[in-house]
Order: C-alpha cells, then sequence, then structure tokens
C-alpha cells in the first residue's frame, strides 16, 4: 500500500435519497493507486447505491466525485478533476471497471464475445466497406490469450459461458474490465457465489492485481475476507461512513460491532430431543433435465425434532431439490416418503400435488422470495391466504375463532373478514412494518417480505419445513428473528430441511448436515463431526475422506 | 413429442434411407387423408370411388408441380421476409405482433407511390420507408416510453387496418386501389448470349424423350423456379443470406443479440442499448413492409386486409425457426408451400370433387401453424431478456 | 425470469384517481392524433366534411330515438367482449381472440335456433326454452373457441396472442363454410338463390324482446342479461376464491404455484370463461337484431373494440360498462357515417385503435401529469428502495 501518494478517486461529502428513504448521506472518502480497499456494510446499508453511482448507473443528489485522469490512462499521477458519472459507458472510459455479484454476462455468447463486446474486433477497422463490421474471431481469441497469460486467468475464449463453473465465470468478468484497460476495479460481494477453493483463487488474483499498480474497491458484508486481503477497511452504516480502519488493527469482532453498531447476540436454545421419529425419507432420487443429470441417487432422512441442513455450492442440485420436495419439479425416478402428524403410515410424496403436499403439513420457503414466495401486487392479506387458499378449516383454527366456527364456509366466496384477521395477527407477531393488511407487499422491504412468508408458512404449525435460502438478503436483525424461529420449530418438534448457501448459517442451526456436490451427497456428518477445512474441501471437490 | 423416441419405431436404418421413410411416410399420411376425406365428399353426393393410384399420381403431380412450387417461392417470400425481420426485434428483446399491420402499411404505401409517381421502383421504395417509419412508431413507444409490447403491437395492427381502409377509402374506393404497374419479370432465356445455353437446361425440352422425359415429368424444374419472377423477388431473396450474415457475424449483429439475453450486460459495456433497439425495431419493420410491398406489386393492387393472417404466420414461422434467421427462412417458405398446396389442390382437376368446402382448403396454413405451435412451442428457446422494456434504474 | 404474466402497465398505477387521469390524457391524445391525421389529409387534398362529421357522428347519435337506442344496442355486445379481454387480463392472458369466439358463439347459437330445433315442434319452441338453450349454446361454442388457445397455452406455452389470431381467420373459415355458399354450406336455405352469407331466421320463440317496445326496436332484454353478468364477473374476480386463483396466476404464476394453485387449469378456465363471455355477446347480438339470423360480417370489429373497451374501463367490470356505453356511441356514429355520408367509417376505428395504443402508454400520460403537477413530485416518482 502506498498512502503518501496522492488519491486516484476521491468521494465528497455524496448523498442520495429514493423518495423519503435517504441511502447515502454525505459519503466521502478516498483510493490510492495501488490499494485494496474494502467497502463493509450490513445489506441495506448503502453500499450497492454507492456502487451504482461510481458505475454511473444512480445519478448523486449532491457531493461531487473527483478523479485522476493521469493516472487512469497512463499510470502518471496529474491531480483530480471533477466528473459527473452519467453511464456506465463513461466510467469505463476513464477506466473504472465493475464486477456485479450478478455477472453481466451473456450466458448463450463464448467467452470471446462477452469480454470483447462493446470493443469487438473486426476484420478490418480502417476500412469503411462490410469488413467494417465482420466479426474476427482469430483475432479476438488471440487477444484473450495474451490478456489471460498476462494476469495468469485461464480462459478458453471459445467456450460457451453458460457451460463454465462460477468461479470462471467470474474470472470472465474480471477479465472483461482488465480487457477495456479498467485500473480500478470495483467487485461487489464476489466471494458471495464462490466455494472456499474458489475464494483463494480470487484473492490471489487481487494481490497480483494489486502488484501490477491496479487498484481494487472489494465491497463485502463478510468481515473475514476484508481483513484477510484489503490494505484499508471502511464501514458503512445506514448510508453513512462510521470508521475507517487498518486490518492490522482490529480483529473480527470489533468489526462486528462497528458493522451491526451493537453486540452480536446468539440466543439460540437448542432443546435435547430424545425421541426423534422419522418424518422425511428420500430413496434414490435422480433428476434430469434435458438429458443432464441434476440430482444423482439422492438419499436421507430427516426426523422430527431435527434440522437437517444441506450445504453446498449454489448450483449443485439444491434449488432442484427443494422445488421436487414440493412438486414444482416432478424427479425422473425415485420415491419420497414423508409420515404427515399423527400418521404410523408413510405417504408417497412422489403422485401428490404441491396443494396436497402442502395441506399434508409441509410448508415452504422459498429460495426467491418475489418469484415463488410472494405475489407482488397482492396485499399482505392476499399473500398470506395463499397458504390457506384450500384449507379454510384450518385458518380458523390459526385465529382459534371458535365462535364463528358455524359460520366456517367452505363454498366459493373468499372470507374477507377472516383473511384479514390471520394477516393481522401474523402482522402482530412477525413485527412486520407495515401501516395494515391491505398494503402491497412490492412496497415492503426485502426483510418484511420474507417475514410475511415466513409467519404465513410457520403460523400453519407445519410439520415439516423446507427452507431454502431463509434468510437471503435480509439484514442480521430479520435474520436472527428467523433463525429463533426455525429453532423454534425444531424444539416443538417438526423438522426443518435448512438449504442455505450461507455455510454460517448452515453450521449454527443445523443438528445433522448433507453436502451436496454436482447433485450428490458427498458427505453426511453430524453436528459435532464437523470440520471447516475438511467441508469446504467436500463443497468444492466432492472429496473429503471420511 | 420427442424425435429420438419417434425414430427408434422407423423399421430402416441408416441415416438417409430414414429420411427418405419419412418423406415418404409423410407424403402418404397426406395424400391418404385428402383421398379418404375426398372419397367420403363423394360417396356422400353419391358418386363412385376415385382410383387410388391415379389419385397417388396426380397429387404428386400437383404438389411437386413447378408451378406449385414457384407459387411457394412467391407466397412464402412475404412471411420469410416478416419472420427474418421479427428475428432482428425480437432477437433486441422487443416483440413487435404488429408486424401485420406493418405488412399492410408496406404493401398500401408501394401500392400508393407507385401510383403516384406511376413508378413501381419509387413505389417499392416509399413502401419500405413508411413500414420504417411505422418501425419507428413502436419503437418509440415500447422502447422510449416503456409501453407493454403486445398491447402497442396489437394497437399498431389495429391502426395499420383502420388508416389503410381510410386513405383506399378516400383516395380510390371502398376495398382496392386501382391496378398499379408492376415490376418487370426477368425472363433468363431470354439474356444476351447466355440465354439460350441456359434455355438447352429446360426439362421440357426432354419430356418427348422416353423414360428420361417422364422422370423429368415427376421433378420440378428449378430452371422453372426461379425464372419469370419480378426484379424485386430476386432482391428480396438476396436479402436473405445477408440478412443471417449481420445478425450472426457482424459486430452489431452480436451487439443486438447481446441486448435481447441482457441489456443491463450490454449497457455496462457501453453499448447504447435504446439505440440498438430502436435500430432493430425499424430494420425489422423495414423487413415486414417488404414482405408486404411483394405481397402487393404480386396481387398488382392494394386490397383491404390484403395480408389476412401472413404476419402472423411470419412470427409463427420465426418462432418455428428458435429465433434464427436460417430457421425463419426455411418455416416461413414451409408454410409458403402449404399456402400454395391450399392454391394448387382445388384448380387441379380429380383431385378434389367441386363439393368440397374451399374454405377448409384455405384453413391448410391455418392449421398446420397451430399444430406447429403445439408441437414445437417448448423446445425454442427464445431471447432471455424479451418482451421487458430496459430500464438502466431496474436490475 | 419475469414473474408475472402479461401486464399493462395500467394495471400497475397507483390508484384509481391516477388511473382516470390516464385514461382522461389517453383520449385526449388519441383526439388530437385524429386531428392531425385531420390536417395532413387536408394538405393532400382530402378535406373531410365537418359539419357532416358533426351532424351524423355527434348530433344524429345523441339528439335521436334511433341514435341513443344504438348506443345501448352495441353497449351490450362490446360490455361483453370487453369482459372477455378483461378477465383473460386478469388472468395474466391477452385473449385478442374475441373476434373468433364472438363468431363461433353467434354462429352456433343461431343454427340452434334456427336450423338443428325443428320449427314445427311446438313443445320446444317456446321462449323459455329456446332463448336460455341458445344463450347457452353460443356461450358454450364460444368457450370451447376459447378453450383451445387456453389448452395450447398451458400445455404446450404457445403464446395465446397468436394462437387466438389464427383462431380468428379459422373462424371466419368455418363461417364461410357453414353458411357462406350455395353450393356446399350445410346451414344455408337452399331454395332461395340470395340466402347465402347468412342462416335461416332464428326462431321467432328465441329472440329477446325489447324492453321499452315504444321507444326502440333493438333494446332487449339481453342488456339486462349483460349487465347482471358483468355485476356477476365482478363479484366472481374479487370475492370468490376462483377469482383469487385467477389473479393469484395473473400476477405470479410461479408463486400461484409454489402455494398450490394449479396454473394451467386456472389458465385454461381463464381462456374458457373468457372465450364463453365473448361467444355469448355474437348470440344475444343475434337474438337482439331485429333481423336476428347470423351473416358473415355481424360482427364488425366488436371483438377487437373490447381491447379498448376493457383498457378504458380498467379491467374492471364496472369501468367497462361505463366504457361500453362510450364506445357504443362510436359504433353508432360508424354506422351513421357509412349510411348517411361518404366520410370513411374506419376512421373512428383508427380513434379506438389509438385509445389502446395510448391507455397501453401510461409513462406518456405520467409526463403530462408530471408537468401540471410539479409540486406534487413524490406522488408520482417510483420510491424504489435500494434492495441489494
Amino acid at each position: 500500500m502506498n498512502s503518501t501518494s496522492q488519491p486516484i478517486l476521491k468521494v465528497t461529502d455524496v448523498s442520495k435519497s429514493f423518495g423519503s428513504v435517504q441511502a447515502l448521506k454525505q459519503v466521502s472518502f478516498e483510493i490510492f493507486p495501488g490499494e485494496i480497499l474494502a467497502i463493509l456494510g450490513e445489506n441495506g446499508a448503502g453500499k450497492s447505491t454507492l456502487m451504482k453511482i461510481l458505475n454511473g448507473l444512480y445519478r448523486l443528489d449532491s457531493g461531487k466525485i473527483e478523479v485522476d485522469r493521469g493516472w487512469f490512462s497512463d499510470g502518471t499521477p496529474q491531480g483530480l478533476d471533477p466528473v459527473f458519472l452519467e453511464s456506465p459507458k463513461q466510467t469505463l472510459d476513464i477506466g473504472i471497471g465493475m464486477v456485479f455479484q450478478h455477472f453481466q454476462l451473456v450466458e448463450s455468447f463464448t467467452v470471446g464475445e462477452n469480454i470483447t463486446l462493446g470493443y469487438e474486433f473486426v476484420r478490418d477497422k480502417s476500412s469503411s466497406g462490410y469488413q467494417r463490421i465482420l466479426m474476427d474471431y482469430e483475432k479476438t481469441n488471440e487477444e484473450i490469450m495474451r490478456l489471460s497469460n498476462e494476469f495468469k486467468l485461464p480462459v478458453d475464449p471459445s467456450k460457451k459461458v453458460e457451460d463454465l463453473p462460477v468461479g470462471i465465470k467470474q474470472r470472465v468478468e474480471i477479465l472483461k474490465q482488465l480487457y477495456r484497460q479498467a485500473n480500478l476495479l470495483i467487485l461487489d460481494e464476489p466471494t458471495a457465489v464462490l466455494t472456499p477453493l474458489e475464494v483463494d483463487q480470487l484473492f490471489n488474483t487481487m494481490a497480483s492485481l494489486r502488484k501490477s499498480g491496479k487498484s481494487i474497491v472489494f465491497i463485502s458484508h463478510k468481515l473475514k475476507e476484508p481483513l484477510h486481503i484489503a490494505d484499508r477497511i471502511i464501514v458503512i452504516r445506514k448510508g453513512e461512513i462510521v470508521s475507517e480502519v487498518f486490518p492490522q488493527n482490529v480483529d473480527e469482532s470489533i468489526l462486528a460491532n462497528l458493522v451491526v453498531g451493537r453486540k452480536l447476540l446468539s440466543r439460540i436454545h437448542r432443546e435435547l430431543i430424545k425421541s426423534k421419529k422419522l418424518l422425511l425419507a428420500v430413496q434414490s432420487l435422480n433428476y434430469e433435465m434435458n438429458d443432464v443429470p441434476i440430482i444423482k441417487n439422492l438419499e436421507f432422512e430427516l426426523r422430527t425434532g431435527e434440522i437437517l441442513g444441506v450445504a453446498g455450492v449454489e448450483g449443485n442440485g439444491q434449488t432442484e431439490l427443494s422445488m421436487i420436495l414440493i412438486g414444482l419439479l416432478k424427479e425422473t425416478a425415485g420415491n419420497i416418503f414423508y409420515y404427515s402428524k399423527n400418521n404410523e403410515v408413510p405417504i408417497s410424496l412422489n403422485s401428490l400435488s404441491t396443494l396436497n403436499r402442502l395441506n399434508s403439513g409441509i410448508g415452504f420457503i422459498p429460495e426467491d422470495r418475489n418469484l415463488h414466495g410472494l405475489i407482488d401486487n397482492f396485499s399482505i392479506a392476499e399473500n398470506v391466504w395463499l397458504a390457506y387458499h384450500s384449507n379454510v378449516e384450518q385458518a380458523h383454527q390459526f385465529i382459534k375463532d371458535n365462535e364463528n366456527r358455524e359460520s366456517l364456509n367452505k363454498g366459493y366466496i373468499l372470507p374477507k373478514k377472516l383473511m384479514e384477521d390471520i394477516s393481522k395477527k401474523i402482522i402482530k407477531a412477525y413485527d412486520i412494518k407495515a401501516p395494515n393488511s391491505k398494503i402491497l407487499t412490492k412496497n415492503l422491504s426485502g426483510g418484511n417480505q420474507q417475514k410475511v412468508i415466513i409467519g404465513r408458512e410457520l403460523s400453519k404449525t407445519p410439520n415439516l419445513v423446507i427452507a431454502s435460502q431463509p434468510t437471503r438478503g435480509v439484514d442480521i436483525g430479520v435474520m436472527e428473528q428467523v433463525h429463533e424461529e426455525l429453532i423454534n420449530l425444531r424444539n416443538n418438534g417438526s423438522g426443518v430441511l435448512l438449504i442455505s448457501a450461507d455455510l454460517d448459517e448452515v453450521l449454527k442451526l443445523s443438528d445433522r448436515l448433507i453436502v451436496m456436490f454436482e447433485g450428490e451427497i458427498v458427505a453426511e456428518l453430524s453436528r459435532e463431526e464437523v470440520e471447516l477445512q475438511k467441508l469446504s474441501l467436500l463443497m468444492t471437490t466432492g472429496k473429503g475422506g471420511k | 413429442m420427442d424425435i429420438k423416441k419417434i425414430n427408434s419405431f422407423v423399421p430402416i436404418k441408416g441415416k438417409y434411407s430414414r429420411k427418405i421413410f419419412w418423406f415418404l411416410f409423410l407424403y402418404e399420411l397426406f395424400t391418404l387423408s385428402f383421398y379418404i376425406f375426398n372419397s367420403v365428399i363423394i360417396v356422400v353426393n353419391g358418386g363412385a370411388l376415385p382410383d387410388i393410384l391415379g389419385y397417388h399420381y396426380q397429387m404428386w403431380e400437383t404438389i411437386f408441380a413447378t408451378r406449385t412450387l414457384s407459387q411457394t417461392l412467391i407466397l412464402g417470400l412475404p412471411i420469410v421476409l416478416v419472420a427474418v425481420g421479427a428475428a432482428f426485434n425480437e432477437r433486441s428483446g422487443v416483440i413487435n405482433i404488429g408486424v401485420e399491420g406493418v405488412m399492410l402499411v408496406g404493401a398500401w404505401g408501394s401500392v400508393y407511390f407507385t401510383w403516384v409517381f406511376n413508378n413501381p421502383f419509387i413505389g417499392v421504395l416509399g413502401g419500405i420507408l413508411i413500414s420504417g417509419l411505422t418501425g419507428l412508431v413502436h419503437a418509440f413507444f415500447t422502447v422510449t416510453l416503456k409501453s407493454e409490447q403486445i398491447v402497442t403491437g396489437v394497437a399498431i395492427n389495429l391502426i395499420a387496418l383502420g388508416l389503410t381502409n381510410t386513405l383506399t377509402t378516400l383516395i380510390w374506393r371502398p376495398g382496392r386501389s386501382d391496378p398499379i404497374t408492376t415490376l418487370p419479370i426477368i425472363d433468363i432465356y431470354s439474356l444476351p448470349v447466355l440465354g439460350p445455353y441456359i434455355g438447352l437446361l429446360r426439362f421440357s425440352r426432354y419430356f418427348g424423350v422416353p423414360v428420361l422425359g417422364d422422370i423429368l415429368k415427376l421433378i420440378p424444374d428449378p430452371l422453372e423456379l426461379i425464372n419469370g419472377h419480378s426484379f424485386l423477388i430476386y432482391f428480396a431473396v438476396l436479402l436473405l443470406p445477408l440478412a443471417n450474415i449481420f445478425l450472426f457475424k457482424t459486430n452489431i449483429g452480436l451487439r443486438i443479440r447481446s441486448i435481447g439475453e441482457s441489456p443491463h450486460t450490454a449497457a455496462t459495456a457501453g453499448i447504447p442499448v435504446r439505440k440498438y433497439q430502436y435500430f432493430a425495431v425499424i430494420l425489422s419493420a423495414m423487413f415486414a413492409g417488404l414482405g408486404g410491398t411483394v405481397l402487393a406489386m404480386e396481387t398488382g393492387l392494394f386490397q383491404e386486409n390484403m395480408t389476412l393472417g401472413q404476419g402472423f404466420i411470419g412470427l409463427v414461422a420465426m418462432i418455428f425457426g428458435n429465433w434464427t434467421i436460417l430457421g425463419a427462412i426455411a418455416a416461413g417458405f414451409f408454410f409458403g408451400y402449404f399456402y400454395a398446396i391450399s392454391i394448387a389442390l382445388p384448380t387441379t382437376p380429380g383431385l378434389l370433387d367441386s363439393s368440397v368446402p374451399g374454405p377448409l382448403i384455405r384453413s391448410l396454413p391455418f392449421l398446420i401453424a397451430l399444430f406447429a405451435l403445439a408441437g414445437f412451442m417448448g423446445k425454442t428457446r427464445p431471447p432471455k431478456a424479451i418482451g421487458k422494456a430496459y430500464d438502466p434504474q431496474e436490475e | 425470469m419475469s414473474t408475472s404474466g402479461l401486464q399493462v402497465g395500467i394495471l400497475k398505477t397507483k390508484g384509481i384517481f391516477n388511473s382516470l387521469q390516464i385514461i382522461f390524457i389517453s383520449l385526449v391524445f388519441s383526439f388530437l392524433s385524429l386531428m392531425v391525421l385531420y390536417f395532413i389529409l387536408l394538405t393532400f387534398g382530402f378535406a373531410l366534411p365537418v359539419d357532416a362529421l358533426f351532424k351524423y357522428g355527434v348530433y344524429q347519435v345523441f339528439f335521436t330515438q334511433d341514435g341513443l337506442s344504438g348506443i345501448l344496442f352495441w353497449g351490450g355486445p362490446l360490455i361483453l367482449t370487453a369482459l372477455a379481454v378483461a378477465i383473460a387480463f386478469q388472468g395474466g392472458l391477452f385473449n385478442i381472440g374475441g373476434q373468433g369466439q364472438f363468431i363461433i358463439g353467434g354462429l352456433a347459437g343461431a343454427i340452434w335456433a334456427a336450423s338443428i330445433v325443428p320449427k314445427n315442434l311446438p313443445f320446444l319452441n317456446f321462449p323459455l326454452f329456446m332463448v336460455p338453450t341458445t344463450m347457452l349454446i353460443g356461450a358454450i361454442f364460444g368457450g370451447i373457441y376459447g378453450f383451445l388457445p387456453g389448452y395450447m397455452r398451458a400445455k404446450y406455452e404457445a403464446h395465446e396472442v397468436i394462437t387466438t389470431i389464427l383462431l380468428n381467420i379459422l373462424a371466419l373459415n368455418i363461417a364461410q363454410y357453414l353458411v357462406g355458399s350455395r353450393t356446399y354450406s350445410p346451414f344455408v336455405d337452399r331454395t332461395k338463390v340470395d340466402a347465402y352469407g347468412q342462416t335461416e331466421l332464428i326462431s321467432k320463440s328465441a329472440t329477446l324482446s325489447p324492453i321499452f317496445p315504444a321507444f326502440s326496436q333493438s333494446v332487449t332484454y339481453g342488456l339486462l342479461v349483460t349487465v347482471l353478468i358483468a355485476v356477476l364477473m365482478y363479484f366472481v374476480l374479487f370475492y370468490t376464491r376462483l377469482g383469487f386463483k385467477i389473479r393469484a396466476v395473473g400476477l405470479n404464476k410461479h408463486a400461484a404455484e409454489a402455494n398450490g394453485i394449479k396454473s394451467d387449469r386456472i389458465t385454461i378456465i381463464t381462456m374458457t370463461i373468457s372465450g364463453a363471455l365473448a361467444g355469448l355477446a355474437g348470440i344475444l347480438l343475434v337474438q337482439s337484431s331485429s333481423v336476428p339470423r347470423y351473416s358473415i360480417g355481424i360482427e364488425g370489429t366488436l371483438g377487437f373494440d373490447g381491447i379498448a373497451v376493457s383498457l378504458i374501463g380498467l379491467n374492471n367490470p364496472f369501468g367497462i360498462i361505463l366504457a361500453a356505453f362510450f364506445f357504443g356511441f362510436l359504433q353508432q356514429a360508424r354506422l351513421n357515417l357509412d349510411t348517411s355520408t361518404n366520410i370513411p367509417s374506419d376512421l373512428i376505428f383508427v380513434f379506438q385503435a389509438l385509445v389502446v395504443l395510448f391507455v397501453a402508454a401510461p409513462y406518456l400520460s405520467r409526463i403530462v401529469i408530471n408537468k401540471f403537477q410539479r409540486f406534487n413530485k413524490t406522488q408520482i416518482i417510483e420510491i424504489k428502495e435500494d434492495s441489494t
């Protein structure tokens, strides 16, 4: 790090608000040449807004941004000039490259096409004829091989991006920015989708980029990683910069306090459950999509009073597993047996519709809440009713409205009063920030939306809950609340299948965990057996030795 | 339906034998269903069963007649042009259901400008230009104003229908225009120097030769197929391979396709997304307009609602061709072929009894399109970001 | 992946007041576009007689008995074709096959009442039997014609916009086959020379009687049935479990499925109801006409007009009733222009189509609203939270 030198980018008093929500309040910081700066903060702290401002996607309300154009063009500092960032193209032209969490890649294009997109090699640039627009794939591949060798980031330029693993896709993204001669790279939560092994590779890449003089902004909500790789850490909370620290001066707990602004308490109380009965048995489950096997010979069991964690890097068949269990996808082969409440004989789920599965006491917390969870343009009451639409009796049970039991209506009419009562109860129980139950869920924050889903699923007192990424994109407060609810459920004798890409979450909650790799279970571990080193090896290579 | 599974039922092995088997199978299916259909009607009306072998021969001669295939070129071309154009805008992420209307505008425009200037070349140009303008309207509403693309397309269809009717009524009379001067027909046999030599290759010269002549009679003559069309047909056909090169081999095509897959990716790569979408939609409208122009020039005048669903058939062809240019061309001519057959069948004596209802035969292309949609829709792969307006503020 | 089916911009606006503003501005835009067209035509030397336009297009509609009853007469089928579009919209589908479903419904009902039921059997030919069965046949066949694209959408992912358009063209051919020709059409009175192109007159017992016999011949109890159905549809959509499911599937099919709603089945049901409504429009028009028979071309553009009516009625049955009478006025004006002037009545069709174009572009109207309400910006600018 070279803190004595001049900054190459300076942000002064930048503010940005959306309607009445102030996303950024007078944010100021500097970036120096050849350093890795980490911006650390919770979800919703304003990191993404800041990043989109630096990318020219959002305009700032007030404040200014200055860059050293000289350094960006040939590495010789010339002093700062104010800029107005108006489009991604303009920031790119300056030399700021952005690697988003959701990769900006065209899946059906080749690596070469993706990297050169917008700045393609054509047959003959100087001519004025049709040669000017004809793609030159030979030159494209040559140049990418050259770049790839220069920065030691091996890729195959003629492979299609959709066939690549996540880590390589990220490599393509970084190469894309380097191809465009970015000297400042902004990486948004780059490790969120990576395996531990890939994270190490990424950090090596970052270090070597730093060595060649590039600056990197590393945005993260994880505490360990910035400590490991960054030269300087800025902590952002509720749109304001609360602290600037150097990794050698702090440790994880200090950083955690800075990020959250309060001490994290773990209020998990894991009751000892003695008699565990079988709840769910999955036998030689297979799933193929377009003749490609996604899930191979899956076998596991889940018992009452147990949280079974499914660990694994995303995209190894977990999503499909949850959708098969709830009946949204049809398995290619295999059996799923389920013991509903007070029932000694298992029922086979294979032939049951989604509705019947839900009504037999299975709750579903989907991975993508805006896709499979909520209907954005429905009110809270209507969204809650989605869970009860075919089971009015259960709705009455939930609000224990015994006086009106005789008016129980099984007919065709929508029971509006009942809908409102249930949703009010859930809003209250889960502390959902909403003025009333008629408000559309699209107007709620992500955390409150998730609470609506979890509230409605758990209100049915399910026997088994399939929870897929239950705390994705919610802040730490909500995360703790969700964890508590899941543990309560377990303590009360229900079973939970917890699928999560967040390893900390899986380790914290699970009684037992299975590791999925390329559609197979590569290990089954009890809570006591878990070793982090072994686990990450299992997740990334499928091998770890018993 | 899975091709592999169906293929396992075929009793013959070998790549080419199987293809020949399928060809003959479909031909039999087609011929027999018409034979039965026809026989039932004849018998109901108290006639005698037609000879089945003769019927086969007659059917073969009709559906593989040089004239039928030449009609396929002319009737299929408007559909193909719409399909190729639609591939452009859909690849850029914009749906344009309004191509039917654009086609109608193109047809009207070419007739109007030909009529005004008494020059079909200016007419063709004018037809293409005002189709482009119609495309501009669609682009303005869907790209700039972010309107619902399908509703906007439907509105454009209706506006085009109403407006062309209004103007036709005002300028000429309700229902149709005056006949116009059409483009010159090109005859390759009368080309200087080469013409007579090419003429030596005509099949019809050898019909008198024993055996060879009989075989040649059963095969369509490729020369006859490409000869005797108007200048416009050749021009349009030449555009088709160029369109394929443009969309799949140039950097502009690459950019258009990247927008349809992921506009945000394109934007972060510095590509002006909206400009390219405008470009693609207008280009596509010009193709559809050219389709209308071909239709009008071949008819020789403008008629109220003369496209009659051909634009939509073009969209089906584009889907059928899985959003590729070559696929769209193949599918477009496939539908054109059934148009040609639906014209050829009732006009060939002996194939269909005079009491066989014409409307049922005319429904053939539409029925085929419906079945195609039912059988193949799920197998296709549309551009990922299709149908949603690009909004840089959203992710 | 998009979470929802088709959503017209206006469905997503906030509050009824905002929506009404957009409707109003869209109508103004459509009118202005028409004015522009008028002046363009003028510069090319086509002077449209404005006085005749007002005399026959406006005055004769609002200030004569025939005109007023025409508004009500055409309003009826428009309510139904618009309801057909609206319920499909609510279910995330765009049914532009109203035209074809109208034809099939009207044709089937008319053939039933004119040719199938023997006219010489008195125990069948009484209104209490004939009127409802004829309506039912029309609705059922329209429903079948809506079921087909629904089924193709649900099972084969074939987009309903394309399939319904193809089915519209097929419907024309079917009508041509059934009643279009003296040589092959089975339901044409072959004894008469000029009887092709239409069914025979339907049994008198199947016709609907006028509500005000003194006032006009054409406003029948069919209109009453129509309004009742509109109210019923409102109730179904917003107060029943079926309606809940339809709206859920329309707004987010994936979430609906994950919560146990069978979206394929709902899609098919929605399209079937939609088709039945359009088919009912067809047969009610036949039963209400002063010359009660189905003739080719009777549908005009009523099926397509339903799209515009539905959009400016905000896809709400009560809004649709109001909008339908406005379009009934336009329809009557078209007829008056056709019979009494040589102004091309298709101009009014253009106006209706322009309404669709502008209503589907709420962004344009918002720009205008913003200009007028510069101080009240927060109401219009979408509040977006930083979600990631």
